[in-house]
């Protein structure tokens, strides 16, 4: 059964429609990410699952249950914030226990589910802290402990990462990601970073202007994105997305350049193939783009090359090291099978 | 020098001409207080003959210490009053996003543009209509109803404290009312602290209701009215008159070094200065 349901929901402010009609499952013990660039409605979308924000149209609901009129804290949901919102003049041990106390839970059984949170976050020691003494992190944590001695159906989590630096970013995710296996809870996870998405999520919802552009796992969406802008959108470095005219099996990309094309498509196309999809080929190869490499960044594990060919701007990158230098002439092949094609007109993808 | 370090003097030189400007006054009146009568218009600001008698002379004259208290009571209860309603009505203007919020506030603030001279009759005739003229409540109960200034003040201050603490504790149960009382007020301490102050000095320093409301029942008036009576009675004497200022500052004084820190740390945070 789906634990969280979204049906056609429509967000409005006065005139100003700023969603337009989104609808999405979540199943029960689902990890969900929403993800697109900001200002695409991710967060006012969780918000509205939340309870904080009102819904112009469409429904919520929440383990069965409409909740569009009701309140937040009846939703039996909890919810970390991109700035923990902490309560600043309280402990540890009283942020965490807030909820509780306004539940009237006894003081006895309040202590307890504070400890068992703080025991599985690893915040026993920090529990009569305030949340200045804290680090980064450690206040991460207590946002999380916060939402989990509630026990809600669903997590929500709004950017909760965004805040700490990239190593702790990488630990945060695994964390996040084991606890919510541990509880087997319900979680909605926004975030813009699309790394963030792939790794933690079950699914990925992916957002663009208050319209949901496609929801799938995450390696559906990097191996079969529905249009253009998932395309470009999931996956780092982005896909190359090259204009061209397609027909005949052809791909024309450039004056120079005439790829071959693997669908029957005709008309104008985006022409995607992944950098890591590019192979290094001698200059001259059939099926090639001879371009001149002018970007060259290793990271040891890979190596991405920027390159131009003629007007064209294409990435490439390699996992084994080819010894390339700036400006270079290089011949880069697409692996056969693995490009995409999307109509220019209306982006969606045609083969 | 640097052209800096030059900026740096000009200041220091203008700031010291400022401190004694404000200060010159002040410890001119504590000297005077400190003189003999005879030796009033004597031009020393450390006096000749140094005596105490002014003070106990005054209580003689007039009961000063009733209308202190009076004056203490009344501001007590005006600043209980100015605290609890400016900061619900603040609250409810940063907090709670409402149809005609905005209109509503500028509406509240354009109420600072009429001189209270203005309400004053109407005022008037409402307390008398409740039969409350001669007694304190007009001087204290309109406290109660909020004020633009003190709602503008704990607004800026409360517009500060991060929206998302009241959404997480909506999240969490708590009720409007839960929030304002264990989030926010809690959190605005050093605002309450200079708006309480403010509220203070507003009701100490008051004459114009005094008048209206308590002309000269020293059981009941004011320190202000007090004085006014006794600068009429014994304007020349100025020994005297400058132990009676001296009386009626030195609350004011004293509150301000108490809640220093807060007092600034508070303006300085609400952005109002």
């Amino acid at each position: 059964m789906a634990q969280v349901s979204i049906r056609d929901l429509e967000k409005a402010y006065g005139v100003t429609k700023v969603m337009h009609g989104v609808s999405f499952d979540v199943a029960d013990g689902e990890f969900v990410a929403l993800v697109g660039p900001s200002g695409c409605g991710k967060s006012t979308l969780l918000r509205m699952i939340a309870g904080l924000e009102d819904i112009s149209s469409g429904t919520v609901s929440i383990a069965g249950r409409v909740v569009n009129e009701v309140e937040p804290k009846e939703r039996d949901i909890a919810m970390v914030f991109q700035n923990y919102a902490l309560y600043p003049h309280m402990t540890v041990r009283e942020n965490m226990g807030f909820s509780l106390k306004l539940r009237g839970g006894a003081k006895a059984d309040i202590a307890k589910s504070v400890g068992v949170a703080a025991e599985v976050l690893g915040l026993t020691p920090y529990l009569e802290r305030m949340p200045k003494q804290l680090s980064g992190g450690q206040r991460q944590r207590v946002a999380m402990g916060r939402a989990i001695v509630r026990q809600p159906a669903v997590f929500l989590f709004d950017e909760p990462l965004s805040n700490l630096d990239a190593a702790l970013r990488v630990q945060m995710r695994a964390e996040i990601r084991a606890l919510h296996e541990r509880l087997g809870s319900t979680s909605i996870f926004v975030t813009h970073d699309q790394v963030e998405a792939m790794t933690m999520a079950d699914r990925i919802v992916v957002m663009r202007a208050g319209r949901l552009e496609q929801a799938g796992a995450p390696l559906d969406l990097y191996d079969h994105p529905e249009n253009a802008f998932v395309a470009g959108f999931i996956g780092s470095p982005a896909m190359n997305l090259l204009l061209g005219q397609a027909g005949g099996g052809q791909v024309k990309l450039s004056d120079a350049l005439t790829l071959p094309l693997e669908s029957a498509a005709s008309g104008a196309v985006l022409y995607g193939i992944r950098p890591e999809h590019l192979e290094l080929v001698p200059i001259g190869t059939s099926g090639s783009i001879t371009a001149t490499a002018n970007v060259v960044e290793s990271t040891g594990t890979a190596m991405f090359v920027g390159c131009n060919s003629g007007e064209l701007t294409v990435h490439a990158l390699f996992s084994d090291r080819p010894q390339i230098k700036r400006g270079d002439a290089i011949g880069l092949r697409p692996k056969p099978g693995l490009s995409h094609l999307f109509s220019a007109e209306t982006q969606q993808r045609i083969g | 020098m640097t052209r800096d370090k030059w900026g740096d003097v000009l200041a220091f030189v203008a700031l010291t001409l400022g401190a004694v400007a404000m200060i010159g006054p002040f410890f001119w009146m504590i000297s005077t207080s400190l003189k003999p009568m005879a030796e009033q218009f004597d031009m020393r600001l450390i006096p000749a003959t140094l005596t105490t008698e002014n003070y106990p002379k005054l209580f003689t004259i007039m009961p000063f210490h009733l209308m202190i208290w009076n004056s203490f009571k009344i501001a007590g209860i005006s600043v209980i009053g100015q605290l609890l309603t400016c900061s619900m009505a603040a609250f409810i203007f940063a907090v709670v996003r409402f149809p005609g919020r905005n209109f509503l506030f500028v509406l509240l603030l354009l109420t600072l543009m009429v001189p209270g001279q203005i309400t004053a009759i109407p005022q008037f005739i409402i307390f008398k209509w409740l039969g409350l003229y001669g007694s304190q409540a007009p001087l204290y109960a309109p406290a109660f109803l909020g004020g633009a200034f003190g709602t503008f003040l704990m607004r800026q201050y409360f517009q500060t404290i991060p929206i998302e603490l009241a959404e997480a504790a909506r999240i969490d149960g708590a009720s409007l009312s839960r929030i304002f009382f264990t989030i926010y007020l809690p959190l605005s301490k050093p605002a309450l602290a200079a708006f309480a102050i403010f509220a203070f000095l507003f009701s100490w320093n008051d004459l114009f209701t005094a008048l209206i409301y308590l002309p000269s029942d020293p059981e009941k008036t004011t320190l202000t009215v007090g004085l006014a009576l006794f600068q009429s009675q014994y304007g020349g004497q100025w020994t005297l008159m400058m132990a009676a200022s001296l009386i009626s500052v030195a609350p004011i004084i004293i509150a301000f070094f108490l809640a220093q820190r807060h007092f600034v740390e508070g303006i300085s945070m609400s952005g109002f200065k």
